[in-house]
């Protein structure tokens, strides 16, 4: 215990670094995640029997890819991918290219997070928006979206601690971060006290991320 | 104004259910029309279909001179801005105040920000709720959302309000208020309201007409006051029992002389003295066994089942002259020494 509090000066800004690299990764393919996942969602949910955009074929095509994408381990998926990976960031290793991989894995995971928040919509309010005349559109953005907010914000949060945690495997390709820095030096090479400090924050920041997250989610819930 | 013209609806699927099997109907504007019937009946999906939510399988809708189910999406959207709708549980949107919500329609009509708020604060104004305008509706009453569910389906100026069991998740005096509210609308602003209910006594405190439906039929289409003097289809009696007097025909067989009848009165009439008047005309022994009176659309409309002595002969005149003081009888039953007349006719109109 004692080397843990004489060596953390020291090792702070490793630390640190990790840290940003954890949060670069997780944040940037969280965003492009959401980017085509949350609509992905949106459009299950939407084109499904009875709802405004009732489209059978194109729903089954959807859920197939979806849950395609959600059944491949994420380390498989990472090595699978290379070739895309060093198409969109010009190389297969490193903290950007951690990022394709990640972004991918959490696609689907976000579409069905979206998809079933936007299922614990009130279908009542759906019939009301459609009697007072609201588009198709209006519908998603006035009424789904806004209606199930809380719920989509929690969807957030599991999704970035899951990010969190896939962001470790991340190392294998040379990602950096905090999981990478708890194997490289925890693991192999037998630097107990950096893997305990690495844990350490990786448990804080999980715990911070899910308050924030709980706190945003009840702020606009007015159920 | 509103024409539902031969329409039919049949939900797919295995087991196709026939929801609406031919339905006309004309409402007239500025009428409050009610359309009852038990559960399952179609009561929803003909109001749907009104507005389009549901399409009909065959048949057409007209509103304001506008044939509806051949309308473009983008028309059809136009046309039910003009359409308010209220519903059994409010269906407000939770994630809004009291005047977002109403905001709600004109931000799909288009209406600039600084007129949708003067617009809002009228519409809280008519349904008194000034005071709730920033609460969530998860911390009204079930009244007050339906005040503020009226208040938004009224923001856009509709020319027609379709409710669905507007008043069935309300308590019975809450329901008045709302019905009362209702009312005082389509008096002020002559709006047309299309109203279903499972409740007779919805029905008897604010429409003008009603239809009776029941599987996926209208049964019946009268004046509300006709309908609920002489009711015709058999659903219409079972749907009025709800309100009418409650008498027991087992009683008959207690008694062992003279005739049971069912006396049917509605306004002007009630105010005469029936019974003193036949007593003394007739020199009659006359027993009250049950009786009601309760206002229908503004009149008092009661019932009296009464038990009267006297022969075959007798009863006859007796039912002649109630009959041209345009009430209705109803013989329901005789002593057991009172000849076979009730036997034969249970219903004398
Ligand atoms: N979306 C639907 N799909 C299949 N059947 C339906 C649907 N909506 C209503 N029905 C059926 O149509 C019939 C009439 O229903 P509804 O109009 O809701 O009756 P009411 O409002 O008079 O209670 C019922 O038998 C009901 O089960
Ligand atoms: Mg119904």
């Amino acid at each position: 215990m004692e080397g843990i509090l004489v060596n953390l000066p020291k090792h702070l800004p490793l630390l640190f670094n990790g840290l940003q690299e954890t949060l670069y990764m997780v944040g940037v393919s969280l965003v492009a995640a959401a980017i085509v996942g949350v609509p992905l969602g949106v459009l299950v949910v939407v084109t499904e029997d009875g709802h405004i955009l009732k489209q059978r074929w194109l729903n089954l095509l959807l859920g197939g890819v979806i849950n395609v994408g959600r059944s491949i381990p994420f380390i498989i998926l990472m090595v699978a991918i290379i070739p895309f990976t060093r198409a969109v960031v010009g190389t297969s290793i490193g903290t950007s290219a951690a990022i394709v991989p990640l972004g991918v894995a959490a696609i689907p995971f976000l579409a069905r997070v979206t998809e079933s928040s936007l299922k614990e919509v009130d279908p009542g309010v759906i019939e009301a928006a459609r009697a007072m005349g609201a588009s198709r559109v209006e519908i998603i953005f006035k009424v789904l979206i806004p209606e199930s907010l809380g719920s989509l914000i929690l969807g957030l949060t599991i999704t970035t601690i899951s990010l969190v945690g896939y962001s470790a495997m991340a190392g294998a390709i040379g990602g950096g971060g905090l999981g990478d820095l708890a194997i490289r030096y925890g693991y192999q090479r037998f630097r107990g006290d950096i893997m305990l400090e690495t844990v350490v924050i990786l448990v804080l920041m999980v715990q911070a991320m899910q308050w924030v997250g709980s706190r945003l989610a009840k702020r606009v819930t007015h159920k | 104004m509103i024409e539902v013209r031969n329409v039919s609806k049949i939900y797919g699927g295995e087991g196709e259910v026939k929801a609406l099997q031919g339905v006309d109907l004309y409402i007239n504007k500025g009428e409050i029309f009610g359309i009852i019937g038990p559960s399952g009946a179609g009561k929803s999906t003909l109001l749907r279909c009104i507005n389009l939510l549901e399409t009909p399988t065959t048949g057409e809708i007209w509103f304001d001179g506008v044939e509806l189910t051949g309308l473009s999406s983008r028309g059809l959207r136009r046309v039910r801005q003009k359409m308010g709708m209220i519903f059994q549980h409010f269906n407000l949107l939770s994630s809004r105040t009291v005047t977002e919500n109403v905001e709600f329609p004109l931000e799909i009509i288009g209406m600039p920000k600084r007129l949708r708020r003067k617009k809002v604060k009228e519409m809280l104004e008519l349904v008194g709720l000034t005071n709730r305008a920033d609460h969530y509706p998860s911390q009204l009453s079930g009244g007050q959302k339906q005040r503020v569910g009226i208040a938004r389906s009224l923001a856009s100026d509709p020319k027609v309000l379709l409710c669905d069991e507007a008043t069935s998740a309300l308590d019975p005096a809450t329901t008045r208020s709302i019905l009362e509210l209702i009312k005082e609308i389509n008096l002020r602003l002559g709006l047309t309201v299309v109203l279903i209910t499972h409740e007779m006594d919805v029905i008897r405190m604010i429409c003008d007409r009603v239809a009776v439906m029941d599987e996926g039929l209208i049964k019946e289409l009268d004046d509300v006051q006709k309908i609920f003097i002489r009711p015709e289809s058999s659903i219409t009696k079972d749907l009025l029992g709800q309100v009418k007097v409650k008498f027991d025909p087992t009683m008959v067989n207690d008694i062992d002389e003279g005739w049971i009848l069912k006396i049917t009165f509605v306004g002007p009439s009630t105010k005469e003295p029936i019974i003193s008047q036949l007593i003394q005309k007739y020199r009659l022994v006359v027993n009250i066994l049950a009786g009601n009176i309760e206002q229908v659309h503004g009149e008092a409309f009661g019932e009296l089942v009464i038990k009267i002595s006297g022969n075959e002969a007798l009863l006859l005149e007796v039912i002649n002259d109630l009959l041209t003081k345009n009430l209705s009888v109803e013989v329901l039953g005789h002593g057991r020494d009172s000849g076979k007349f009730a036997e034969t006719s249970t219903s004398i109109v």
